[in-house]
């Protein structure tokens, strides 16, 4: 054989792709024509060179980088005097419910009263802090408070993102508990956590209520925590996103 | 191929873009994306800023992976593209990327320059320098079958997979790609052996 008719398998020589009929016709060229030989021993060389490339520094903490920057990041968190450790018992002791609605798309107006059921259907409602919430609001807040599992309904654009960075949230500050999620009809879900610390559960709502501005992927909302003792809101958040 | 870990991967979580499925890809694929990403770039910080994108993508396009290649594969072919987008963007920014590769090469450190005594650390390190070198001198697609072959050990047919082409254009493509590369290291040696010789004459 000659130097060209071998000359496109002789890089390939050590491949165990190779056949080994073809192997075979370049060892026998090789064993008998120097510049070949060269040839074959400067590939090899190279090769060996680019092999050594396999080892590689990677930097520390490259993954938790990638989670971080997919599940959107989440602006520096305000923390408000309401959850200020002083605050962090009471609220505990208190039965607390919270009530987390997404909407989409935005609704135009905030209309109160518009209330339904925590299984996916919208509702809207007006109060202020510490006013006495709306009866909606109140019923409920009445089905899902307590030590009961805490229920959220959720109606979202993109329920895969939602549940994302609500998981995503929770690892960071609730490690452990995990929400079962449950779809709801309409694109909504039925999100519920297992006997978590209302305090936990506010910390890790309003993390994603702060994800939420211009710009971002998300468009949840935590709408309100009610009292359920006294039936009044301790905290409302009602615009939904755009408004 | 990185194949040990996929049977951890619920694929099906995966493609529903569960986080921790997710994430479970993301610790599986990370280190093989970050040195395909490093050793095609030459370059650290466009690597990890790369690599977060390829997997910015990963996750976007979850839904849409079918199972037709192995996860693995799949992974790879998004790193692979996105590293190319990053080359061809480098290429039409020639004046900006010559600064910005000038002040950063100096961050690609490998794992050997700790180990051995200075003058074969100086020897090591100009060897990497030629091979890479020689290696941006090669076309884009010759430099990826390199890679992917020689440092990311892939088969014949994952290559094709990755690249989306016939496997004889990968056979044909390596041996070519093997034969520029063994001849350019071999010019940069004589090269050098020419310049360092009327240095030396002239110390005397």
């Amino acid at each position: 054989m000659s130097c060209r008719s071998v000359s496109h398998l002789l890089p390939l020589f050590d491949d165990p792709e190779l056949a080994s009929q073809e192997r075979e016709s370049v060892a026998a060229h090789v064993a008998r024509c120097e510049a070949c030989a060269a040839e074959l021993e400067a590939i090899r060389s190279a090769r060996q060179q680019l092999t050594g490339w396999r080892d590689v520094r990677v930097p520390a903490g490259g993954p938790q980088r990638v989670m971080a920057k997919v599940y959107a990041a989440t602006p520096a968190r305000r923390r408000l005097p309401f959850l200020a450790p002083q605050w962090a018992g009471l609220l505990a002791a208190c039965a607390v419910a919270v009530v987390l609605w997404i909407t989409w798309p935005p609704a135009a107006t905030v209309v109160p009263e518009t209330a339904e059921s925590p299984d996916g259907t919208p509702m809207l409602f007006t109060a202020s802090h510490e006013e006495a919430a709306p009866h909606a609001l109140r019923s409920l807040a009445s089905d899902v408070a307590g030590s009961e599992p805490v229920q959220v309904a959720v109606r979202t654009a993109d329920p895969s993102l939602f549940v994302a960075q609500l998981v995503a949230k929770l690892a960071e500050e609730a490690p452990g508990v995990r929400p079962d999620v449950q779809p709801a009809g309409d694109g909504g879900l039925l999100v519920q956590f297992e006997k978590v610390a209302p305090r936990v559960l506010h910390g890790v709502l309003m993390g994603l209520n702060e994800a939420d501005g211009p710009g971002s992927d998300y468009n949840g909302r935590l709408l309100a925590l009610v009292d359920t003792e006294t039936e009044r809101t301790l905290l409302l958040t009602v615009a939904p996103h755009g408004l | 191929m990185p194949s040990e870990h996929a049977e951890t991967i619920d694929v099906h979580r995966f493609r529903n873009r569960d986080p921790e499925a997710f994430e479970a890809v993301v610790r599986a694929y990370y280190d093989r994306v970050y040195r395909l990403a490093l050793r095609l770039l030459c370059n650290a910080a466009d690597a990890e800023d790369v690599v977060q994108e390829a997997f910015l993508k990963v996750h976007r396009s979850a839904p849409r992976f079918r199972g037709d290649s192995s996860l693995s594969t799949w992974v790879y072919r998004i790193a692979h593209n996105v590293c190319l987008d990053e080359l061809r963007r480098r290429k039409r920014r020639p004046l900006l990327q010559g600064r910005r590769d000038g002040a950063e090469r100096e961050t690609v450190q490998e794992p050997e320059d700790e180990g051995p005594g200075p003058e074969e650390a100086a020897f090591a390190a100009e060897e990497r320098l030629r091979l890479r070198r020689a290696l941006e001198s090669l076309p884009l697609e010759f430099r990826s079958v390199l890679i992917l072959r020689e440092v990311e050990d892939l088969s014949y047919d994952q290559i094709a997979a990755v690249l989306k082409c016939p496997v004889g254009t990968v056979r044909s493509r390596l041996a070519r790609a093997r034969r520029m590369l063994a001849e350019r290291l071999q010019r940069s040696d004589d090269h050098e052996l020419q310049e360092r010789f009327p240095s030396a004459a002239s110390l005397r």
